[in-house]
């Protein structure tokens, strides 16, 4: 579906993506992870066509992808974009004229369940509400390819979980490749199947969310009865306290003496450790 | 796609009410200073001096097209790939957007000279009223033609300024705005670059040869319109 093959974009003399690979073969619900400026919007912006590579071939559903070449296939619009100061019915509207494969019905929808007031200008709505108009303008074309940029930032949790629920209910209805990417990290792990890390422009990591749970795991109980266990292991951080520490690992479960106990990690802690590396522990 | 390219035309014509504001206030004042306080003051035996030379009112809207072919590239392209519009489709609804304020300001500026300009400069009470369709010798063969000749030209001057926008912030943009000042201020000066100008604004302009004019017009309309789809595939979101 999806193929990154030694892609690089560069800015001027900044290298927002460095020679990623990537293979996404079928449908599923993707979080792509990163710190702020990792390349997540970059990488977005390249498979929507957004903008060009500067190195390497993109293509979705087998057909190559640049600006010149937008294509069909992907849903794509930027957070924090801007729209015509128009109401918010008429705004979807225009985005149903406008897209071949839109589904009215789910957008009204959505709008409902989400108070949208479709009588409102855009520049009349919230920052949150304008964002999750974006969010339901995107997910409501049934393109092969949705990609969602930070869908729920300046959402309440109530909304954040909400929009969680939908996002579920939209895949479970059409079922593709949604490519999420955010900074809230544990409320996307409830719906997300897989992992793609990256850092400084590079990929980090690409995993099952099954793996991540079997994998990541702290061990913790005093330093003496910790530090030994941890050779061989593939240890991602660690947290001293006292004479305690609680080791990050993502390797092999092992069985842990008497005195050490060993604690699921979080899909935060995870990616904090693994992200955060010489800086965390 | 015609669905998605009529939902582009009328955004676009929905959504330049800057414009419209501009050229109305401009038109209104206009028309006001020109025609309804002469009229005021000539029903009160106060007449405007007969060598006095007032452009017509509407040749101030013009302006429009031209305003919708700065913006349309600039402010509305964007919005228009957030509502998941496709370039080419933005392409042919700008077009068609434009080629729609063309015809409709071509048919307002001409019914204002018949209807207006002419009837009162006929009494002889109110000052010469010049009118860029009868100036240009546009209205020679007729009133129809005359339409035509200016929907023609506008096209031109809509094509070459919405062309020119979009290709700002590129290289190009900037050889296209370079080559056209060196091409003035080159070829004025010498007398056989000056003759090739000279000849190439008496095509498009005031050539007596309605159907000339009007080919000219619009087929470097239509080449200068196509240069677009490259520069459209350039541009980043």
């Amino acid at each position: 579906m999806i193929e990154f093959s030694n892609v690089t974009k560069k800015y001027g003399g900044l290298t927002a993506v460095d020679d990623i690979s990537l293979k996404i073969p079928g449908s599923g619900i993707y979080c792509l992870l990163g710190r702020n400026g990792a390349g997540k919007t970059t990488i977005m912006k390249l498979l929507a066509g957004h903008i060009p590579a500067s190195g390497g071939k993109i293509s979705v559903a087998g057909k190559p992808v640049s600006p010149g070449r937008m294509p069909e296939s992907v849903s794509f619009i930027e957070s924090g974009s801007t729209q015509f100061n128009m109401r918010v019915g008429a705004l979807i509207d225009a985005a149903s004229s406008l897209q071949e494969n839109f589904d009215r019905e789910f957008a009204a929808e959505m709008a409902d369940k989400f108070e949208l007031d479709t009588k409102k200008k855009f520049k009349q709505l919230s920052f949150g509400m304008k964002t999750m108009l974006t969010a339901i303008i995107t997910l409501a074309n049934n393109a092969e390819l949705i990609l969602l940029d930070e869908p729920t930032l300046g959402f309440d949790a109530i909304m954040r979980d909400q929009f969680n629920t939908l996002l579920l209910e939209s895949y479970n209805a059409h079922p593709r490749v949604i490519i999420v990417s955010t900074h809230l990290i544990d409320e996307i792990a409830k719906v997300t199947e897989r992992l793609i890390i990256i850092n400084k422009g590079r990929l980090l990591l690409e995993v099952g969310m099954d793996e991540v749970d079997e994998k990541a795991y702290t061990l913790s109980g005093s330093a003496d009865a910790v530090t030994p266990l941890l050779e061989g292991l593939n240890c991602i951080g660690k947290t001293p306290v006292g004479g305690l520490l609680a080791a990050h690992i993502y390797d092999g479960r092992i069985t842990p003496p008497p005195g050490v106990s060993i604690d699921r990690m979080s899909l935060q802690d995870f990616f904090i450790h693994i992200v955060g590396g010489k800086n965390h522990g | 796609m015609v669905k998605s390219i009529s939902a582009v035309t009328k955004l676009n014509l929905k959504n330049s009410k800057l414009a419209y504001l501009i050229v109305g206030i401009i038109l209104a004042t206009q028309i006001i200073q020109n025609n309804i306080v002469k009229l005021i003051m000539a029903a009160n035996g106060v007449y405007s001096s007969v060598d006095d030379v007032i452009i017509g009112a509407g040749a101030y809207a013009w302006l429009l097209p031209v305003l919708v072919a700065v913006f349309i590239p600039t402010l509305h392209f964007r919005k228009m790939m957030n509502l998941g519009a496709k370039r080419g489709n933005f392409l042919w609804g700008a077009l068609c957007a434009e080629v729609i304020l063309v015809v409709a300001v071509a048919i307002f500026n001409t019914a204002l000279f018949y209807l207006v300009d002419i009837p009162m400069y006929a009494t002889g009470y109110f000052p010469i009223v010049a009118n860029p369709i009868e100036l240009f010798g546009w209205t020679s063969h007729g009133m129809v033609i005359g339409f035509l000749r200016q929907t023609a030209f506008l096209l031109l001057v809509t094509s070459a300024v919405h062309t020119l926008t979009a290709a700002q912030g590129k290289w190009y943009g900037f050889a296209a705005d370079i080559a056209i000042v060196a091409i003035i201020s080159v070829f004025t000066p010498i007398a056989p670059l000056r003759e090739a100008l000279l000849w190439f604004f008496n095509l498009i302009i005031f050539t007596s040869a309605a159907s000339w004019q009007i080919a000219a017009c619009l087929i470097l309309a239509a080449g200068i319109y196509a240069l677009n789809k490259p520069i459209l595939a350039r541009k980043i979101i």
